[in-house]
């Protein structure tokens, strides 16, 4: 899903959607990664309906069945229905991945552009807020956090995405921090605009391209952090599916059934990719920096 | 610059009190106390007497304070578990992970940038493709699955790496040997860092390429490679050293995975170890050594900022 | 300062350089992984399953587990109760050294029992069991102790040979046992057939030959124990040789192992059962139709087959096939029987509601099924949830991690139901498990009380005649079987992966083994 941020939105009005399309389009990788994210969230959001079995449905006599007519994928080491699970994981999996970064581009923006164009002590504030959220190794906090709260699923959103922010807060504090010395600010400033005004429209534009990188890699890397917890024992917990928790599962049978733990796998490294290739596309076709 | 240094140290300190504050309230929330008085085995009676002897009857804001007490006098305590200094525990697995860090990151900053810089200055050309495609695949490739592969292919199927540990026991210290054990858990973790580098190596020498500056300079006769790695890339070099200094963060946070399946005792490990152990002491004494890892990480990296790009001024 | 800490480094290096030379000439050396740091002292509560390893080699106990899992002598020559029952003597051997040279007596003995092991305000790990029966130990002459007992105690001598190793009172006198670092974490003194070498957190215990040991000298030179948490890193080891002998826990590994030329899996029987508790204190699981209607709708040997690959038997009750004559197969039995379940359900006044779940008086069928994230603990619960469903129960499963979990069941008794495994001493007194004065604070996890079960393990604890005592717990299996205080699974196998060259084992589990490893060696 494209829809990154609704700050981006903005960017390609200036250049023209139709524009930003067109660039967009003449990125072979990136329109095949699209259309691969779009088969994968349609796959996963409707593709249950055609699968007849529960993906939490066990029967021990039929388990690491290979794939068949009843069971297309084969059935995992409990006899569920694979493909049943990979749908009903990939639900979970990209939906702990979008939502955890959008919790952390909006908690991140917001924290990084105020306290880079609000100097003093609202800066300072925020800043120490930033540093001693980033000083508590996030794996304390995911694993303190989860232990205390529980690991439904959007524990776990709310974890990784509140424990992912400080990233996207300093490299927007940094990027603010050098173009708010720039002339155009400092003359924008000097005609008397409104403060949030100057960020919303001036300031935050131009971070836009960082702020893609910054989305795009938060999904790949909320959804990878999803899949290392899930190597702790600390990730969505079974019998709930998720790819990650199906693909660190998956380990013992590597030698049984292989394709247990490779369908989870290539499933995540493909979607992680697009992401990335999708990120850049849109990166070249927004950023009116790159235009020519 | 020494104000400046001086008071975001003060900050620094504050940070760390807010941190550890933090962490031993979260730490004394969860359910469940120390392994050592949560076992199957164990009736009431022994529980509590365990729980006595570790003062674990006592309010948590005196524990706190007892803690903090010895901790400002260099004292981390002893671990609740097995009763060993925790200063003398962390001494033993920092280094472990320091090492392993150190050598990640060095091969994921000098293939990493490098390659950034490459694909920026010829910008979709071949090795922009190649880069991106490398930095891609290390993106999308969940750590520990990678690392199964690589033992599978180097330790079980070809046998010319071991597969965990960092050197063979009872040899001495001996540098093929180290290397030999090194060379999986570095590949692992430095692929985890290497996208990141060359991503945003990437990604902002393409923006300072298109600012006005560099088209100034060039239209002044700047010769081309002048123009992309004097002006460029020291521009370009503001992003790419808060990324150093994020990545440490992030790579003491993916030894965790790495240590824990090449059996490295160091400290992303213990903190398994400790968490799932609850043992108390062991977190905080690791909140307290990480955090100031980080600390002084981030306090470089905004002085670096004052160094490289002179426009931001340090009030 | 500088010149004496140089010179110590220097002593070091060359100390480590000279073992470095004999481990790499020694021909006899074996390693096993485990999952973490050892604690060097049976009786420290953080010696946890992975420390029974090398404390079993380190400290010799009074008696071990003979290869028919009856007691056997170790410490001890031979043993007697009067008799009263109320005194347990045993004669020591006086050959015995401990690692640094001091000879062992029976003032060690004394010392374990009377300073550690029964010492209240120390909460040793293990010593429920003597804390509960035995009152001190006495020091007849320096190869004789006896144990006086409150009451008749027939399983003293079983329970001395489950993890009761003993420690030197000359290391120990004066100091917190617990806090004896430079022995638990550091170099242990034991009178076992090994003795440290080294030891390095986090990455491998090695231990040496002790050539003075009082029994046969051990035929290897070296045994290390490597430190290796993941479990697909220890079978990688496994498989690359770097390994001798492990335990296997992933059963989809063996058709792997097996099939590589250099390695071996052998299934040996084990005394530890699986079961499912019900919470007694809850009004519901007090209906003896709906525990019966629960074991029932579990298709246990379809999990056997399958998911444990045939790696186990349908547990009967508590006490394992590998105690041979006390077992009894003849009890109430629990076939896969959804009907019947259904049947006894509707026996008890429950029927189905709209939605497939039981219901009476207006109350649906459910409750809650804790899950700790421990071992298989997880899959096999979504299975029973799944057998359970199709009867009408509406379980859900709640997982949780390990220390939250214990502190939930074992510690709060705040639970409807739960999955777990016992691993006992290899005797069939399984009071402290059974006993009604164990419910609520003890073992006794399910809160189950009944006179019935109380006196026949009050009997069977006091009587020392073997027929007597099989009698006993014969009769106790068939009341377990017909009451249900746990709802009994299976009795797992252990499978053990071994290098075809390692010989000299015996037929036991591998941590009962460790008793043996003087016996074991290398050879084709």
């Amino acid at each position: 899903m494209p829809d990154i941020d609704p700050a981006l939105q903005r960017a390609p009005a200036r250049s023209g959607v139709r524009l930003a399309a067109r660039r967009f389009a003449r990125n072979r990788g990136s329109l095949v990664a699209l259309m691969f994210l779009i088969f994968v969230h349609v796959a996963v959001v409707v593709g249950p309906v055609f699968v007849q079995h529960a993906p939490e449905r066990t029967s021990p006599r039929n388990a690491l069945l290979p794939p068949g007519p009843v069971h297309l994928l084969g059935t995992d080491e409990l006899g569920r229905d694979h493909l049943a699970r990979l749908l009903h994981g990939g639900r979970v999996t990209l939906a702990v991945g979008l939502f955890s970064m959008v919790v952390s581009l909006v908690v991140g923006t917001v924290v990084g552009s105020v306290a880079a164009f609000f100097r003093g002590t609202l800066e300072a504030l925020l800043m120490r807020f930033t540093d001693a959220m980033m000083a508590i190794p996030s794996f304390f906090l995911v694993l303190v956090a989860i232990t205390v709260l529980g690991n439904s699923p959007a524990m776990v959103v709310l974890v990784i995405g509140l424990t992912s922010w400080m990233v996207v807060a300093r490299v927007v504090y940094a990027e603010v921090l050098t173009y708010r010395t720039r002339e155009f600010v400092n003359a924008a400033e000097a005609l008397g605009a409104r403060q949030m005004r100057l960020i919303v429209r001036h300031v935050l534009p131009m971070t836009v391209p960082s702020l893609i990188v910054s989305a795009t890699l938060g999904v790949a890397f909320a959804i990878l952090i999803e899949t290392a917890i899930s190597y702790l024992g600390l990730g969505i917990q079974p019998p709930v599916a998720s790819w990650g928790n199906m693909l660190q599962n998956a380990q013992q049978y590597i030698w049984l059934s292989p394709m247990l733990a490779v369908w989870p796998g290539v499933l995540t490294m493909l979607t992680v990719l697009a992401y990335n290739l999708v990120g850049d596309g849109l990166r070249d076709a927004l950023d009116p920096r790159t235009a020519r | 610059m020494l104000s400046f240094f001086l008071r975001r140290a003060g900050e620094g300190v504050i940070v760390m009190l807010f941190v550890t504050i933090i962490t031993f309230f979260l730490v004394n929330l969860a359910p469940g106390g120390p392994a050592v008085m949560m076992r199957m085995d164990m009736t009431a009676e022994q529980r509590d007497a365990l729980a006595r002897r570790l003062n674990l009857d006592q309010p948590v804001h005196l524990r706190y304070a007892s803690w903090f007490g010895n901790a400002i006098r260099g004292d981390l305590g002893r671990s609740v578990n097995d009763n060993r200094r925790v200063n003398e525990i962390i001494g033993q697995r920092l280094p472990v992970t320091l090492n392993l860090t150190f050598w990640s990151l060095l091969v994921a900053v000098a293939i990493g940038v490098p390659l950034g810089v490459a694909a920026a200055v010829w910008r979709n050309g071949p090795v922009d493709y190649a880069a991106s495609v490398l930095s891609v695949l290390g993106l999308a490739i969940p750590s520990f699955w990678f690392a199964l592969l690589l033992i599978l292919l180097f330790s079980v199927t070809l046998g010319w790496l071991p597969s965990s540990g960092m050197r063979s026991v009872g040899v001495g210290f001996d540098v093929v040997d180290r290397a030999r054990y090194m060379v999986l858990p570095v590949t692992v973790l430095a692929t985890s860092a290497l996208p990141f580098m060359v991503r945003y190596t990437r990604s902002a020498m393409l923006s300072v390429i298109a600012e006005d500056y560099v088209r100034t300079a060039r239209a002044k006769g700047v010769r081309e490679r002048g123009v992309y790695f004097v002006h460029a890339f020291r521009n370009a070099l503001i992003p790419v050293v808060t990324q150093v200094g994020l990545l440490i963060a992030r790579l003491i946070g993916g030894a965790v995975v790495t240590e824990t399946i090449f059996g490295w005792p160091g400290m992303g490990r213990l903190a398994v170890e400790a968490s799932n152990g609850r043992d108390f002491t062991v977190i905080m004494g690791l909140t307290v050594v990480i955090a100031s890892v980080v600390i002084v990480t981030n306090l470089l990296v905004d002085l670096a900022y004052g160094l490289i790009d002179p426009r931001v001024r340090h009030a | 300062m500088t010149v004496r800490y140089l010179r110590r480094l220097f002593v070091a290096l060359v100390a480590s350089l000279a073992l470095a030379h004999g481990i790499a000439q020694a021909q006899g050396s074996v390693t096993i992984p485990i999952a973490a740091d050892p604690t060097m002292n049976p009786w420290h509560p953080n010696a946890f399953v992975e420390s029974v390893f090398s404390n079993r080699v380190l400290f010799a106990s009074l008696t071990k587990p003979g290869v028919d899992l009856q007691p056997a002598p170790d410490l001890a020559r031979s043993w007697s109760a009067s008799d009263d029952g109320l005194t347990w003597t045993f004669e020591l051997r006086d050959d015995v050294v401990w690692h640094d040279g001091e000879p062992f007596s029976a003032e060690d003995v004394a010392f374990t029992f009377n300073e550690i092991v029964l010492n209240a305000d120390l909460g040793a790990s293990g010593a429920a069991n003597f804390r509960n029966t035995v009152d001190r130990v006495e020091v007849i002459d320096p190869s004789t102790v006896a144990f006086h007992v409150r009451s008749p105690f027939s399983a003293l001598p079983a329970y001395l040979a489950y993890n009761a190793g003993i420690l030197p009172k000359h290391v120990f006198e004066g100091e917190d046992p617990w806090e004896l670092t430079s022995f638990n974490k550091g170099t242990p003194i034991g009178t076992g057939p090994f003795r440290v070498a080294e030891y390095v957190s986090g990455s491998y215990l090695t231990l040496e030959r002790f050539d003075d040991y009082f029994d046969e000298p051990a035929r290897l030179d070296f045994l290390t124990f490597r430190v290796l948490p993941d479990a697909n890193a220890q079978l990688a080891q496994m498989l690359a040789g770097d390994l001798d002998v492990m335990i296997v826990d992933n059963l989809a590994s063996i058709p792997q192992i097996d099939r590589s030329p250099n390695t071996l899996t052998y299934p040996v029987n084990q005394v530890n059962y699986y079961y499912v508790t019900v919470n007694h204190e809850r009004e519901l699981f007090n209906d003896i139709n709906l525990k019966r209607a629960l074991l029932h709708a579990i298709d246990r040997e379809a999990i056997i087959e399958s998911v444990m690959r045939g790696n186990g038997s349908l547990a009967t009750g508590p006490i394992s096939p590998a105690l041979q004559a006390y077992y009894n197969p003849n009890v109430r039995t629990y076939p896969y029987d959804p009907e019947g379940a259904v049947e006894l359900l509707e026996a008890s006044g429950w029927t189905r509601g709209d939605d497939g779940v039981m219901v009476k008086d207006g109350q649906r069928l459910a409750f809650v099924l804790d899950v700790g994230r421990n071992r298989d603990l997880e899959p096999i619960s979504a299975l029973v949830q799944d057998y359970w469903r199709d009867i009408g129960v509406d379980v859900s499963l709640n997982t949780l991690e390990w220390n939250a979990y214990i502190q939930k069941i074992v510690v709060q008794r705040d639970y409807d139901a739960t999955i777990n495994w016992w691993i006992t001493p290899a005797d069939p007194d399984v009071y402290a498990y059974y006993h009604s004065s164990a419910a609520g604070t003890g073992f006794n996890l399910p809160g189950y009380r009944d006179a019935t079960i109380d006196d026949l393990l009050e009997r069977g604890r006091a009587e020392s005649d073997v027929d007597a005592r099989i009698e006993i717990y014969r009769q106790f299996q068939e009341q377990v079987a017909e009451q249900l205080p746990y709802l009994f699974l299976w009795y797992p196998s252990e499978i053990q992966a071994r290098s075809v060259n390692l010989q000299g084992m015996v037929d036991l589990g591998l941590r009962d083994n460790m008793h043996y490893v003087n016996q074991w060696y290398l050879g084709d």
